[in-house]
């Protein structure tokens, strides 16, 4: 009897397969070991520029970098009063944007008027493509007057950059309860309506405790934002190297410290406490992963989990809060994004025009003939396109395939590494691949390369990395919650696990899977950290080549911001601010486009199968 | 009569957990055979184990030997150079609820073909009308081929499902309670198809219903709480109050 012996695992993940079912396992499998060979390079680059402070003999070097006090000209490089700063505003904020996310999520699924839930999730799908350096422009010349008005001081403080801050995680938050919520509620909806429980019940009692995973998946992505995000305290905080006494106080945290140092910088002295700031920032997304690994770590099926939370849930006066929740994340969110984007316009808009593009340069001369642009958007404009296609290009097909990987057919220690670092990588700042690519170029440099350089190729890669995680999360998130009857029936009709997985299981998943692919372009263009650190400058004019310095838009609006010496330029800032809010919301709507597209071919098959005629009519 | 399926010390469990332990079941051709047994006894896992789709399920564990004559000749299921892939291209299965693809109705049956069987188009659409024919759902759905498969009603999916798993042609059909989410019309409708398809296939039908049973059966066995399987003789078969009596001991 022994020697058929059959069980789930040997049988069926690891099947004796046809030779190219095995090459699709090979090559999925190869996708998700990158995320692997990346999480192993960014920390092992991180601990070899590290590695002088801790093998310094006098051990001087590790006490100056773990000290209070950051004065580089006195030889002091104490990064404490940043690692504390990064800390306490990414929890301020998250504190403040869970909730209303939460809140926002509750309100379109049923806790406000019906009519109002359609509009309210396209403004978060629209916040979603509002780049971080829009955000930073505008509260620059809003917000931080209004504080400094309100209150006292300079305006550029805690405070503002909290504020914001949690308007930018906010979308990140709502999209995976949003869509947790759908694929739960449809389960709930009928059997809760008949037994008679109100909408509020049914959502606090029955399908939220469903989401439970999905809420903690929010709150990680979350708060990696929070914590990642460098260009709002950059440009919101103060960037004072000190310990903050109030809200009001300026800060700096450690993403923008990085930024600045590079930015400033070039002595080897102060390279040791800015790796050691990565390998801070580094520990501190390493931490936040295991601590809600070691949460969730008995593995339990969903309905169990939602029946520990209703025992645990209080009294009637859950329904009460999750409205008022819901009512007032409803009208304070719209609000707040309505004034910054509303202000946007107002200064934006005049400035449009082909001047904003060309500057002085007849149009057709700079498109046709490469006559130079000088203060005009044109280049910034090219920079940023080829940068977001070169950066999906790489990272779209390597995430779908690893989430495929990891959802139908990664098993047994190998899975749960690569999940590991898939959580980790998402959960990595983005200033950290930044950081990454400069290392790169500073290896190579001491190497057998001395001649190399950061650059447009340097860039996209190192976006491509910041956004694989986004899309792995989402194609493997998607495919799992599909129900498991779908892949017994393609089972039960001979399909092979490829087959099942191609052309039954993803176009199921499509609509999720591009959900993600969206955050991850909207994410990729207007990511302003990474591609600080490894090639664009001010006035490199339009790319030639994979290994030219480039422009970018969220890299002019940040520079003007702080360096404009005109009106003029700031015009130009707020121009180039608009023309990127358009560029990231267009992508979105193409993407949306290719998504309804694609769920027609899916459901109705039209054309696709000759066996299928028209309907007579 | 010859036998069609022999199931020999057959024992699965999930998650360590026993569902049955060393059945053995000979299941003659044609049929139908219709296989009874108190809810949680193991039913639908001993059907499942015969098309190996208990392996698709987290946790589980096969012991035992299922062999079936297919085209002729006898197919060890469990044997290393037996794929799963071709053998459920061969054994048909009938879900309880009806498992639409979540596609349209031709698609339903169109694509499996496609993929599993790698047929031309030509040959899909002729065996889709068909097998469509067969399972009397032709008239209604003709007309709408291309509406998604959810627009239908619960009976007409349940035929579709089976149109789509007689498209394959197979040699054996397992239904697991294929008339458990109909109406009472339906399931005699389906209950008459299987009759008849009875003559060409081989049929092992899931039930917990008696008077379904007795109007399906050829031959019964009831599986008892995991431990074993007790054949229901024919003079019992043809005999309601005996058999009544038998299931009240057998249960």
């Amino acid at each position: 009897m022994e020697q058929t012996r059959h069980t789930a695992r040997d049988a069926d993940k690891g099947r004796d397969a046809s030779s190219g079912d095995r090459l699709v396992t090979a090559l999925l499998f190869g996708a998700s070991a990158v995320s692997v060979v990346c999480v192993a390079g960014i920390l092992g680059f991180l601990a070899w520029f590290c590695l002088p402070l801790l093998t310094d003999p006098t051990g001087g070097q590790l006490a100056s970098v773990l000290s209070w006090h950051w004065r580089p000209m006195q030889g002091q490089f104490g990064i404490l009063p940043m690692a504390v700063g990064s800390l306490a505003l990414a929890f301020s904020s998250m504190l403040l944007a869970f909730p209303l996310g939460l809140g926002l999520c509750l309100f379109a699924h049923g806790l406000g008027p019906e009519r109002l839930a359609r509009p309210l999730m396209a403004l978060v799908r629209l916040m979603t493509s509002v780049p971080t350096v829009v955000y930073g422009l505008a509260s620059v010349f809003l917000l931080v007057p209004l504080v400094r008005a309100g209150f006292s001081g300079s305006g550029f403080s805690w405070l503002a950059s909290l504020l914001i801050l949690a308007l930018l995680v906010l979308p990140t938050i709502v999209l995976v309860i949003d869509s947790q919520l759908r694929l739960a509620a449809p389960a709930v909806r009928l059997t809760a309506a008949a037994l008679g429980l109100t909408r509020a019940q049914e959502l606090v009692r029955l399908t939220l405790p469903l989401c439970g995973r999905g809420l903690k998946t929010a709150a990680v992505l979350g708060f990696g934002r929070a914590t990642g995000d460098t260009l709002i305290p950059l440009m919101l905080s103060g960037n004072a190297a000190q310990l903050p006494g109030s809200l009001l106080d300026p800060l700096r945290t450690l993403t923008a410290h990085i930024a600045l140092v590079v930015a400033t910088d070039s002595q080897s002295a102060a390279y040791g406490s800015l790796f050691a700031c990565g390998l801070i920032l580094f520990g501190a997304s390493l931490a936040v992963n295991l601590g809600l690994r070691s949460l969730g770590r008995r593995k339990m099926p969903d309905a169990e989990d939602a029946d520990r939370t209703l025992r645990a849930a209080p009294g009637a006066g859950m329904e009460r809060l999750a409205t008022a929740l819901a009512w007032t994340a409803a009208s304070v969110v719209p609000a707040g994004v309505c004034a910054l984007l509303g202000f946007l316009l107002w200064r934006g808009l005049p400035t449009l025009g082909l001047a904003l593009f060309f500057g002085d340069t007849p149009p057709l001369d700079a498109l046709l003939h490469g006559a130079p642009v000088f203060d005009g958007l044109l280049p910034a404009s090219l920079g940023t396109v080829y940068l977001v296609l070169l950066a999906a290009g790489l990272a779209i097909p390597l995430g779908v395939a690893s989430g495929i990987h990891l959802a139908e057919f990664a098993t047994g220690r190998a899975g749960r590494l690569v999940s590991f670092c898939v959580d980790l990588l998402a959960g990595v700042p983005s200033i950290l691949m930044g950081l990454f690519g400069f290392a790169l170029i500073l290896l190579l440099r001491r190497s057998f390369w001395p001649s190399a350089n950061t650059c447009l190729l340097l860039s996209a890669l190192c976006l491509a990395l910041l956004v694989l995680p986004y899309l792995i999360s989402a194609t493997r998130t998607c495919l799992e919650s599909l129900p498991q009857d779908l892949r017994l029936t393609c089972a039960s009709l001979g399909l092979d696990r490829w087959q099942s997985v191609s052309r039954v299981l993803l176009p199921a998943a499509s609509q999720g899977i591009l959900g993600g692919i969206i955050l991850a372009v909207g994410r990729a263009a207007e990511d302003t950290a990474v591609i600080l650190l490894t090639g664009v400058v001010v006035g490199a004019g339009t790319p030639g080549a994979l290994t030219d310095k480039y422009e970018a838009l969220p890299f002019t609006i940040y520079y003007l911001a702080a360096e404009h010496q005109t009106p003029q330029e700031l015009d130009l800032a707020f121009g180039a601010a608009l023309v990127l809010l358009c560029l990231t919301a267009l992508l979105f709507a193409a993407a949306r486009r290719l998504q309804a597209g694609l769920n027609r071919r899916w459901k109705t098959s039209q054309g696709e199968s000759p066996a299928t005629p028209r309907i007579s009519a | 009569m010859t036998v069609a399926i022999k199931v020999e010390k057959l024992s699965v469990s999930f998650a360590g957990r026993n569902v049955f332990e060393n059945l053995d079941l000979d299941v003659e051709s044609g049929g139908p055979t219709v296989l009874m047994g108190r809810s949680g006894s193991g039913k639908t896992t001993l059907l499942r184990a015969i098309n190996r789709l208990n392996e698709c399920l987290p946790g589980s564990a096969t012991t035992g030997s299922v062999r079936l004559r297919l085209g002729g000749e006898w197919l060890d299921a469990y044997a290393p150079a037996t794929r799963a892939e071709d053998l459920r291209k061969r054994v048909g299965m009938v879900f309880q609820s009806p498992n639409v693809l979540p596609v349209s109705v031709g698609r339903n049956v169109d694509l499996p073909l496609g993929l599993a069987l790698g047929l031309p188009p030509a040959e899909r659409a002729q065996r889709m009308e068909q097998a469509l024919r067969e399972a009397r759902l032709w008239d209604e759905v003709k007309d709408r081929l291309n509406h998604p498969a959810q627009t239908l009603s619960g009976g007409q999916q349940q035929r579709l499902c089976l149109a789509r798993a007689l498209a394959f042609r197979p040699e054996v059909l397992l239904l697991d309670e294929p008339t458990a989410s109909l109406d009472f019309k339906a399931a005699r409708g389906v209950e008459d198809l299987l009759l008849e398809l009875a003559g060409r296939y081989t049929l092992l039908v899931v039930s917990h219903n008696l008077n379904q049973a007795r109007r399906l059966a050829r031959h019964m066995f009831v599986l008892r709480e995991g431990e074993r399987i007790e054949a229901v003789g024919q003079d019992a078969l043809a005999d309601k109050d005996r058999l009544l009596t038998l299931m009240d001991e057998l249960f």
